[in-house]
């Protein structure tokens, strides 16, 4: 038994497990479950990289997926209490036109990829890049370096942080002066806001 | 060092979000100030510094570029103007849990770098980074309405939507990448052939760009946003935010897919006029001023699309130009929306009935914007649809310019809706004179100047032309 | 070639501040001090139009120090830039003509507007639209001034149309009063009528010139080389009225019915033309636009807007001449007009009426002036442009003075006046030398420029239109001897006429202005000025017209005298002796009234009402149905916009597999 088949072997068991719990990750009514689907989704994925070679792609997959965004959607799901709420059944027709946009689009992009003549780049070795190399072209400013987009990947962080920082801030209630940051004593209690009823405001029926 | 102008407003960020910390609450007031001096100094940067490139050609800055930043610039810098009040709370009706005006500034300059640092990229990497940077914030900024169920709402909308068109984006981009194997955009254009995969990479990048464009059938969520998001915000997203996905889409369809782009136009073409039929028709119906501008800044994106259409590369300039043209226009009907909203709170179209008795000086700013946007003549709004249905009518799209002329005479009709209501209906009872801040009435009189210098005085256009053609017809060959 | 053009003098490269003055006062006043400071915005609107007079003046010192008097004076674009640019070689420009016609018209416009500002501070004192009239005033200004200096044919229209909209606003100035918004509405309608001619003129003549360009167009633009300041356009006045081009457009192969397409073009422009300036059968609208303010009818109705019909068959006068028998119809036109409109001037009893209905007539002389000329005989063209001048300086000075009386008595009729000659001395002075300008006195311009005239019919081979010419000069004398005797000899007929007094200063001091250029006008070498194509003819004073003419003036002003001195039973006495033909001509002909039979009973009943009837019908029902539809379309459309995410996110995915399959299936 050659080692190819081992690979193939392999990856066949990975991909079925990892369509499986995509799928669970979709229909599961519970939120906690979908998000524990969701984390078997992201290391089975991580497989894949190892399988090509990517052994630092793998691991920053599983440090910053696994170990970062599930935990804190699991975090989320406990502090929200929602632990227990069920998600309510979509209609069938919701059902169904989910269902068709998703098979339609993978039996459209299947048939491209079949149909589709990858030459050269198809049968090229994938390059064997140490997390070295990577550093250094993430930091290298000459025509193959890549310290630009690392540069605004960093202030994208931050403008995310302050934004999502700014947006979960608590308002001030409406004696406090308008302009009040949250930061002033007095703002405990929040009232949740009356919506205006628009009649035909669209946000209204979501 | 052609990448001043960024740094110029990262540090303008950064000290914003710094002053912010040592500042107390009425002070803080300096902050839009201080945000105006950067914006303009970065303007002034931009405009000193000569194209040119860094990184081993990395970050390049040409004039095409040179004018997708001004545009960006511009945009913000009204945006600013427009903000201000309410965030200092200078306002008669107060807009619930609006506050935090260091982060608000700091946000709003990170996506402005983010489009800046769009239009110089020549990988696809700092283009999709960029992207984000100009994309990521803006859901915040929707959201800033804190203790509003609807702005909340809208964030989380924009947020769930812009995750799924991002996805699509990066999926095309991985696409392109790996049929090239380079990440570098000139590489890419010399190494791809038409096939399958790159028409699936094709149709997963416009889908992100439509997305940023609200080209139909992709902007669904603009109607939903904008109806939530605080007005500035909104301002921003129908001006500069357009002017983003305008940018991506020329850096894709110019630079990557330039020797095929003559093939894409039906399918542009189809695009634009579903977009501009889809937006006036639907902008028709609508009561509240917020969703009625979404849809006509849907429409706006189709007219704008017809640009692409060119046989040349002649299209760039006057999409430039009604981009321009766009921005002016829209900033002066946003300044009166915001001044009124500020001073009333109502935001529904029919209850402008009155204005033009109230603050003629405004409602003739805002039936003048209205009528640039419908472009009707000498508006540059006119200038801008002339230049842009000429291009469709030379490369042979006659049906197209036959629905753009169909749809500006729609749009006409939804604008005099509010004219009428400004000029015809009766005032309120007890309606008098309302109070303006002195920032926003230069706002609303700069741009609604600028709207009518831009329609009658040509050299703007020959400008943009001039500089942007000869350096285009290399790029396209 | 715009090296030629750079090296002009600097007033003449930047003659369009002519026009961009009153512009710029126009926004000015109406944006900040109509609302903020109405009492200035008079002096402001005022001193812009001096201002404007100043640059003409610049402009024609400087134009015919360039091209001396008695030399050819070939017309130059000193300054214009693209406006528009449909397609390479097809670009709408806007720009400065000179020629010796629009030079004449720039100081004419001016200098009679700023008079006419500088009188209206006082007529309208009080007026609480006062900042609004001045606004209006000025755009008309601007609007008559961009008309004059209009280097193509579309800048013409353009202007033509906003003179129609700010006379329109003029007229109806008095807006509460619904016989002044009645008289607008006229106004707009006819002469838009009659443009509706012209914009098919425009347009015959734009596609045809257009198509010849690339044949006619490297001929005429290398002979206009280094006098235009961008390349010639093939909607240039400059191209468009060239013999190559004419040629072409007459050429047999393109008649319609054995009229030649020239012919057809030409007619069409003289229809706008005739509709501004009021010639029959479009006149209807110039008496009643005299609800207007007085001053609006001095510049308005008598030396600018109607002239300009005047100005546009001058302009494209080689055209008409090329054709022949389009300028034949403007002289039976005009020279109809003339004595129609002088025959129902003896009539009328409003005292601006009397001067729109010889306002009228005049405009035929200048019009069958322009009509007996030819390329090769220009007499007539230069004397109907000494006629436009001189007629700008006293028909302007007459309806000021009346305005004065007006002003002074609060009255329009003439028989509720009388013995105003001790009450307003100074309006009864002037009044007098216009009268006698007009009516053909020497020494009075007057006299100079209708000699001209009839010389150019008589020398032409028109004699017919000669005596038409005579009899006119005798009617005219007669009619403006009338209603100077009514008004200002007698007895006071009124109570108003015993306490009337003069007027202020700044109304009077116009007044003595204008009179003394009525007065001296008429010495001006003009035929060394203005003149076309062959050296122009100012051969003097020819005897054998001008005793005629002057016997024909002195008749008339005796017959007037005879009847309308003392108690005016001789006229009453005489008007009974005529009855019928009298009240016939009192009543204008019956035209209006016929215009309203025509119009209500024929159109409206037996036109209109079925058309109406298919038009709430089946039109009408068409266009609610696609209101309706588009509408429904619109709420359909808007319900997709549900505000559910996941329906979004379908579309997305729709959207993005359709744009495959559509790039996946052109590719096969």
């Amino acid at each position: 038994m050659s080692e190819g088949a081992v690979e193939t072997i392999l990856f066949y068991a990975i991909a079925a497990m990892s369509l499986f719990f995509a799928i669970a990750t979709v229909t599961a009514r519970r939120l906690l479950r979908a998000a524990v689907a969701l984390m078997f989704v992201l290391v089975l994925s991580a497989g894949f990289y190892v399988m090509l070679a990517a052994e630092f792609l793998a691991g920053v997959q599983v440090l910053v997926y696994v170990g970062g965004i599930v935990v804190v959607i699991v975090f989320v799901i406990m502090l929200t209490s929602s632990v227990d709420l069920l998600e309510e059944r979509p209609p069938l027709l919701r059902k169904a036109l989910g269902a068709l946009a998703a098979i339609g689009f993978f039996g459209t992009t299947a048939a491209v990829y079949l149909t589709t003549d990858f030459g050269a780049a198809a049968d090229a070795a994938p390059p064997a890049e140490s997390a070295r190399a990577i550093g250094a072209a993430l930091l290298d400013y000459g025509p193959h370096g890549y310290v630009v987009p690392f540069e605004v990947i960093s202030l994208l962080l931050l403008a995310a942080l302050v934004g999502g920082i700014a947006v979960a801030r608590r308002s001030p209630p409406p004696s406090q002066p308008l302009t009040s940051g949250g930061d002033l004593p007095g703002e405990v209690s929040f009232t949740p806001p009356k919506r205006q009823n628009d009649p035909e405001g669209g946000a209204s029926h979501a | 060092m052609c990448m001043l102008p960024e740094l110029i407003v990262v540090a303008t960020a950064l000290t914003v979000l710094v002053a912010d910390l040592f500042l107390s609450e009425r002070r803080r007031v300096v902050l839009a100030l201080l945000t105006l001096v950067g914006l303009a100094a970065a303007l002034a940067a931009l405009l000193a510094a000569p194209a040119g490139s860094l990184f081993g050609g990395r970050f390049s800055v040409d004039e095409v570029a040179i004018w997708f930043k001004v545009v960006f610039l511009l945009a913000s810098f009204l945006t600013v103007c427009l903000s201000l009040d309410q965030l200092d709370g200078r306002v008669k009706v107060r807009v619930r849990g609006i506050g935090l005006r260091g982060e608000y500034y700091a946000v709003l300059l990170s996506t402005l770098v983010g489009a800046m640092f769009l239009v110089s990229a020549r990988d696809l990497v700092t283009l999709y980074v960029s992207l984000e940077l100009a994309t990521i914030p803006l859901f915040a900024l929707a959201a800033w309405k804190r203790s509003d169920a609807g702005s909340q709402e809208a964030g989380l909308k924009y947020v769930v939507m812009g995750a799924l068109a991002s996805a699509f984006l990066l999926y095309g981009f991985s696409l392109l990448f790996g049929l090239a194997g380079s990440t570098d955009l000139a590489a890419i254009a010399a190494a791809v052939r038409p096939s399958p995969a790159l028409f699936l990479a094709l149709a997963l990048v416009t889908t992100g760009i439509g997305f940023k464009l609200t080209l139909v059938p992709f902007h669904m969520w603009a109607g939903d946003v904008y109806e939530g998001a605080p007005l500035p915000v909104i301002a921003y997203l129908s001006v500069a935010s357009k002017a983003v996905g305008l940018a991506v889409m020329f850096q894709i369809f110019y630079r990557v897919l330039g020797h095929m782009v003559k093939d894409l136009g039906p399918l542009l073409a189809f695009l634009a006029a579903a977009t501009m039929t889809l937006g006036n028709t639907v902008a028709i119906v609508q009561r509240s001023i917020k969703r009625f501008m979404a849809f006509s800044a849907i429409s706006q994106a189709g007219y704008i699309v017809m640009g692409f259409l060119g046989p040349d590369a002649g299209g760039v300039p006057a999409m430039l130009f009604y981009m321009l043209a766009y921005v002016a226009a829209n900033m002066a009907v946003f300044g009166v929306i915001i001044f009124y909203a500020n001073a009333t709170g109502r935001e529904r179209i029919e209850e402008y009935r009155g204005l033009a008795r109230t603050n003629p000086l405004l409602a003739l700013a805002m039936m003048l914007a209205l009528f640039s946007l419908a472009g009707i003549p000498p508006l540059s709004g006119f200038v801008g649809k002339f230049f842009l249905f000429s291009i469709a009518s030379k490369a042979g799209f006659h049906w197209l310019v036959a629905v753009a002329a169909v749809n500006s005479t729609i749009s006409l009709y939804y604008y005099l809706r509010i004219v009428r209501q400004m000029y015809i209906e009766p005032v309120y009872p007890e309606a008098a004179r309302l109070p303006v801040t002195p920032t926003l009435a230069a706002t609303v009189a700069v741009t609604t100047v600028a709207s009518l210098v831009l329609g009658l005085v040509p050299v703007f256009y020959e400008v943009i032309h001039n500089q942007t053609i000869e350096w285009l017809a290399k790029l396209v060959g | 070639m715009s090296g030629a053009v750079a090296a002009l003098p600097f007033i003449l490269r930047n003659a369009w501040l002519v026009a961009a003055i009153p512009f710029v006062s126009f926004v000015f006043v109406g944006l900040v001090l109509r609302p903020k400071v109405p009492r200035i915005a008079g002096v402001v609107a005022t001193l812009s139009i001096f201002a404007a007079a100043g640059v003409a003046g610049g402009v024609a010192w400087e134009y015919y120090h360039l091209f001396p008097p008695g030399a050819l004076h070939p017309a130059i674009v000193p300054f214009a830039f693209e406006w528009l640019r449909f397609m390479p070689g097809l670009t709408v420009t806007m720009g400065v003509l000179l020629d010796p016609i629009s030079v004449l018209l720039l100081l004419v416009v001016t200098s009679v507007s700023a008079l006419v500002h500088l009188y209206s501070i006082g007529y309208m004192h009080g007026d609480p639209g006062f900042g609004r009239f001045f606004t209006f005033l000025n755009l008309f200004t601007f609007s008559m001034l961009g008309l004059v200096i209009a280097p193509n044919i579309l800048q013409i229209y353009v202007f033509w149309e906003l003179v129609g909209v700010s006379s329109f606003l003029l007229i109806g100035y008095y807006y509460e009063k619904p016989s002044a918004v009645a008289a607008s509405k006229k106004a707009f309608i006819v002469t838009r009528f009659a443009d509706l001619g012209f914009l098919i003129g425009v347009l015959i003549l734009g596609y045809n010139g257009y198509t010849a360009f690339g044949d006619v167009g490297p001929t005429v633009a290398r002979e206009v080389t280094g006098r235009i300041a961008t390349d010639l356009q093939p909607f240039d006045f400059l191209y468009l009225t060239h013999p190559d081009l004419l040629g072409r457009l007459a050429a047999p192969a393109l008649a319609v019915g054995g009229v030649s397409l020239l012919t057809i073009a030409m007619i069409l422009v003289f229809m706008g033309a005739a509709g501004k300036s009021a010639m029959f059968p479009l006149h209807i609208w110039l008496p009643d636009a005299m609800e207007g303010p007085t001053p609006v009818s001095a510049l308005i109705h008598a030396a600018t807007m109607v002239v300009a019909g005047v100005y546009l068959v001058a302009r494209l006068f080689p055209a008409f001449a090329f054709s022949g028998d389009a300028l034949t119809v403007v002289m039976c036109v005009g020279a109809f007009t003339s004595l129609f409109a002088a025959v129902i001037g003896c009539t009328q009893d409003d005292i601006k009426r009397v001067l729109a209905f010889s306002t009228l007539s005049q405009l035929g002389y200048m019009m069958f002036a322009l009509g007996v000329a030819a390329m090769d005989r220009p007499a007539g063209y230069t004397a109907s442009m000494f006629h436009l001048f001189t007629h700008a300086f006293f028909k302007a000075l007459l309806f000021l003075g009346a305005g004065a009386v007006i002003h002074a008595v609060h009255t329009n009729s003439i028989w509720e006046m009388g013995a105003l000659r001790r009450k307003m001395p100074i309006t009864h002075l002037t009044f007098l030398v216009a009268t006698l300008a007009i009516a053909g006195v020497w020494p009075l311009s007057g006299f100079f420029s209708k000699d001209e005239i009839l010389a150019a019919a008589l020398r032409g081979g028109h004699p017919v239109v000669f005596g038409l010419g005579l009899l006119v000069a005798a009617l005219t004398a007669f009619y403006m001897f009338r209603i100077y005797i009514v008004v200002f000899l007698g007895r006071a007929r009124h109570e108003h006429a015993e306490h009337a007094h003069e007027a202020p200063f700044v109304m009077w001091a116009p007044l003595a202005l204008l009179a003394l250029l009525s007065a001296v006008a008429g010495f001006v070498p003009f035929g060394s000025f203005v003149g076309i194509g062959a050296e122009a003819g100012h051969e003097g004073i020819d005897l054998a017209v001008a005793i005629p003419a002057s016997t024909a003036g002195v008749l008339g002003i005796g017959l007037a005298f005879l009847l309308y001195s003392g108690d005016g039973a001789r006229a009453t006495a005489g008007a009974n002796a005529l009855g019928g033909a009298y009240r016939v001509v009192k009543r204008k002909f019956y035209v209006d009234e016929l215009y309203l039979f025509v119009t209500h009973r024929i159109i409206f009943r037996h036109i209109s009402r079925p058309i109406a009837w298919f038009d709430r019908h089946a039109v009408d029902g068409m266009v609610n149905l696609s209101g309706w539809t588009t509408r429904r379309t619109g709420s359909l459309l808007g319900a997709l916009h549900g505000g559910r995410v996941q329906a979004y996110g379908v579309w997305l995915v729709g959207g993005t597999l359709f744009l495959l399959l559509v790039l996946w299936s052109a590719a096969f």
